[in-house]
């Protein structure tokens, strides 16, 4: 705490509060586009373009892309007839296959994709946490034979600088408890 | 001319094969003059890939269209410095390219280690010598880049070219493309010499850890290559492709990520085999894991298994890619396991509160994204191979996965250097935590109140804060006490603090980059797009700005034909700057492309593309304000500063400023070092 000006953090601290108050009431979203541009954008950034470029439709620029010029016009066409965004949607898949939604869907093998990355997540999580355990409480008997002396030879270039740092570490902690 | 480039290659590829033998029979029967002839070999081989390299390029310089290679990816019109990236551009050249850069990585890392390791050396040229016999084979017998044109002439098949050649993807033809290949293959092809190191210790099973500072500089160097590319293409991406972004998390781009992960998880854990003599198996797996990613990525380029708008390149040369992994990776596991007892270290914990506990926890989160990278990248292969059907992922899936992944690490960024090793006191982290965690979180609050309700946004804006405030705090703390020390100013005391321990506050500066590149990142988050068909005259709103169109202009030149929208942009009634969108029709190879318009600003860029003509003769124009998306780029030329940094050597006695304190500076390292003595005979 003592290592930052305080003056100058109460008065930061103060500016902060004042701009919460004073555009607490004032803050809005951004602007709205209108209901059926706004309508086309969201439908078109949940198919992804088939002319091979793996952009969604609504990103697609490739000049004259047949493949987004029709999935554009059609989506058009479609919420003038007053089709709902999902009706939309699933008439794309039916036509093109699962393969033009820029994900996987939810359902069947498909709901590999999304459970493996936070599997791996989760159980890599669970490894570590038991090799901290055993690091932590088990060290005589998986280390036996192994001396700290022996593994640990830290470099000579790490051993100065770092040493240094360390110093200065404690000799800022000796001068905060003075003052 | 072509006959010598191909003469080269082989005698290039014989010689590799030698440098291999010699190598491996002089280490095992301990005779130092094959183990020298085989260093020399290396040299050789080298010479003889530059002269090849260098014919390829006077072909393209020279418009040698009876080199297919050069009728297929050149043309007449090209300009001399496009004529030279098309080296890089087409399957043939690519390989060479690649070939070319081993061969002088692998030179340069013999001529700089042959006394420092010799008992390893003959093993690195070995594996080195491996590796390149593997893209030698590949650029002699599956694909040469000097395969002349044959053309019927009468009844009778000549050597003949045709009169002008295809042109290089108009893709390609943009200025930070020229650079951005070969950074990232010296990123990709360096990751073999720590490789090879590391295979070469667990080989001859060294004592100590001085292999591991030599692994760890070439690995940084590596990573310094790559990332630099990687940022490069990104960059690329942003104003040539135009659709507004920078990262679409294409198959290549992807193929690029995921070393880089793993490089980063070895470049962090590697700390605690040089401090604490732990996590030995792990650094292993992880440096083996990074080379065998940078050949998968370039076989995902290459083969085709994938489909990407960046993959220029492919043909049928994906199986012996494959076969090249699958040795690889056979090999390497094997030597692991084989080696398990020579890799067994002291692990013990101090505390679960400390440095070691955070960079576990770093290394699981780089792992974990570097998993569902590939896990996203190869699903659509895994789906199809299992139902019969093909799933696209794209990059809804891989935001979803991966931004929560990356917020934790930016959590992470900030939180791990601000543990001690071995342990960290309540007090410590009290005080280490509490003030930039209050501000960062009045910073959020700030936000919320001005109208950032998004979460991500909200949580990464708030973890930008802090990491920059930690390591603010760092170099405040350390310099403050070095100007106690020396006088001088705050400024000059920081310089000298970093050169104490370059590695440290180098590493601080990389963090920092990585922070300004998060803020560019979640600026994302608040794009506005509008795309109008507009007339001469006709005017767009978007956000604050108004756009006019002024005119549309056609010009052409020998390589391409142009059409121009050029558009006034407005604040309220003031004229801003006029912006110049492009489409361009090349005419060699008949591909348009269009060149946005930029105006870039810290706070935003107003980013136009000229997307073409409507059926009723109006011009379409896309309009994209993309907030914060330049501290991308700043921030990654401070994450290449801070490994520059970090890549000098520490000077722990710098700090005499004007020519005092130097007593004082030597009696503190003097100290220093005591202390650490101490500390040994203590842990012993």
């Amino acid at each position: 705490m003592k290592y930052w000006p305080r003056k100058m953090l109460r008065k930061a601290g103060l500016l902060l509060v004042l701009l919460a108050l004073v555009y607490q009431g004032w803050a809005q979203n951004p602007a709205e586009l209108p209901g059926d541009e706004a309508t086309f954008r969201r439908v078109s950034n949940r198919l992804l373009c088939q002319c091979g470029c793996n952009y969604m439709v609504l990103s697609c620029n490739h000049l004259d892309c047949s493949s987004a010029t029709y999935i554009r016009n059609t989506i058009r066409a479609s919420l003038a007839e007053g089709m709902t965004e999902d009706a939309i949607v699933a008439s794309f898949v039916e036509e093109y296959g699962p393969k033009i939604l820029p994900e996987p869907p939810r359902q069947g093998f498909s709901w590999m994709a999304w459970i493996m990355p936070f599997a791996a997540l989760v159980l890599g999580g669970g490894a570590v946490s038991y090799v901290l355990w055993l690091w932590k409480w088990k060290p005589a008997e998986d280390n036996a034979g192994v001396t700290p002396a022996e593994s640990a030879q830290p470099t000579p270039e790490h051993d100065a600088s770092s040493a240094l740092v360390e110093k200065y570490r404690a000799q800022i902690d000796e001068e905060l408890e003075k003052e | 001319m072509e006959s010598v480039a191909s003469f080269a290659l082989l005698l290039a590829f014989v010689l590799t094969l030698y440098a291999f033998a010699a190598s491996v029979l002089g280490a095992m029967r301990r005779k130092e003059l094959l183990q020298y002839s085989s260093y020399r070999a290396t040299a050789a081989v080298c010479a003889l890939v530059t002269v090849a390299i260098g014919c390829l390029a006077y072909a393209l310089l020279t418009d040698d269209f009876r080199i297919a290679y050069v009728a297929g990816h050149s043309n007449r019109a090209l300009p001399w410095y496009y004529k030279i990236t098309a080296l890089w551009s087409g399957q043939e050249g690519s390989l060479l390219f690649w070939s070319w850069l081993l061969s002088a990585y692998g030179m340069l890392a013999v001529w700089l280690n042959r006394e420092k390791h010799r008992a390893m050396m003959p093993y690195v040229v070995a594996t080195l010598a491996f590796v390149q016999g593997f893209f030698l084979t590949l650029n002699v017998f599956i694909a040469n880049p000097f395969q002349l044109f044959a053309m019927n002439v009468g009844g009778q098949m000549v050597v003949r070219g045709p009169l002008d050649g295809n042109g290089l993807n108009p893709l390609l033809q943009y200025p930070a493309m020229a650079i951005h290949p070969p950074l990232l293959y010296l990123g990709y092809v360096g990751f073999t010499v720590p490789f090879a190191f590391a295979l070469a210790t667990l080989l001859t099973q060294q004592a100590g850890e001085k292999w591991l500072v030599t692994t760890r500089r070439w690995t940084m160097v590596a990573w310094l290559f790559l990332t630099m590319g990687v940022i490069l293409g990104a960059r690329w991406a942003y104003a040539v492709l135009g659709w507004g972004g920078y990262w679409g998390w294409d198959p290549v781009e992807n193929a690029s990520l995921m070393p880089w992960l793993t490089g980063t998880a070895f470049l962090h854990s590697v700390m605690m085999q040089e401090k604490r003599g732990m996590m030995k198996v792990w650094n292993m797996v992880l440096i083996f894991s990074t080379f065998l990613l940078c050949i998968f990525g370039t076989f995902l380029t290459r083969s085709g298994v994938v489909s990407s708008v960046h993959a220029f390149a492919q043909s049928a040369i994906g199986p012996f890619f494959v076969t090249f992994l699958g040795i690889s990776i056979l090999f390497c596991g094997w030597l692991i396991l084989e080696r398990l007892d020579y890799l067994k270290s002291h692990q013990q914990l101090d505390s679960l509160v400390s440095r070691e506990s955070s960079f576990l926890f770093n290394n699981l989160l780089l792992l974990a994204a570097c998993f569902s990278v590939l896990w996203g990248t190869l699903f659509p292969v895994i789906s199809e191979a299992v139902q019969g059907v093909k799933i696209s992922v794209g990059a809804p899936f891989f935001n979803k996965v991966n931004i929560p992944i990356g917020l934790l690490l930016l959590f992470l960024t900030g939180v791990g250097p601000l543990f001690a090793w071995r342990k960290s006191s309540l007090g410590s982290l009290r005080r280490n935590f509490l003030m930039p965690g209050i501000v960062s979180l009045a910073i959020g609050a700030a936000l919320f109140a001005l109208g950032v309700r998004q979460l991500y946004p909200q949580i990464s804006f708030i973890l930008c804060a802090f990491v920059a405030l930690t390591v603010f705090m760092e170099f405040y703390r350390g310099a403050r006490v070095i100007r106690q020390k020396s006088g001088g100013s705050l400024l000059v005391a920081a310089v000298t603090l970093t050169q104490r321990n370059t590695r440290r506050y180098g590493g601080y500066i990389v963090h920092f980059g990585i922070v300004l590149m998060f803020i560019g990142f979640t600026g994302t988050a608040f794009n506005t797009t509008h795309e109008q068909e507009m007339r001469v005259g006709d005017q767009m709103e978007i956000g604050r700005y108004r756009l006019k169109l002024l005119e549309l202009t056609e010009t052409d030149n020998p390589n391409y034909g142009s059409a121009h929208a050029v558009l006034a942009l407005y604040q309220g009634e003031k004229q801003l700057s006029v912006l110049r969108p492009e489409r361009r029709l090349y005419k060699a190879s008949r591909q348009p492309t269009t060149e946005v318009a930029i105006r870039p600003r810290l706070n935003e860029d107003i980013y136009i593309v000229y997307a073409g003509m409507s059926e009723e003769g109006g011009a379409v124009i896309t309009a994209h304000i993309n907030p914060l998306v330049n501290w991308i780029w700043i921030g990654g030329l401070i994450v290449v500063l801070g490994t520059i940094v970090a890549l000098f050597p520490s000077r722990p006695g710098a700090g005499t400023i004007r020519g005092k304190g130097r007593t004082v500076v030597l009696e503190e390292q003097t100290e220093a070092n005591h202390k650490d003595e101490v500390l040994a005979q203590e842990n012993a």
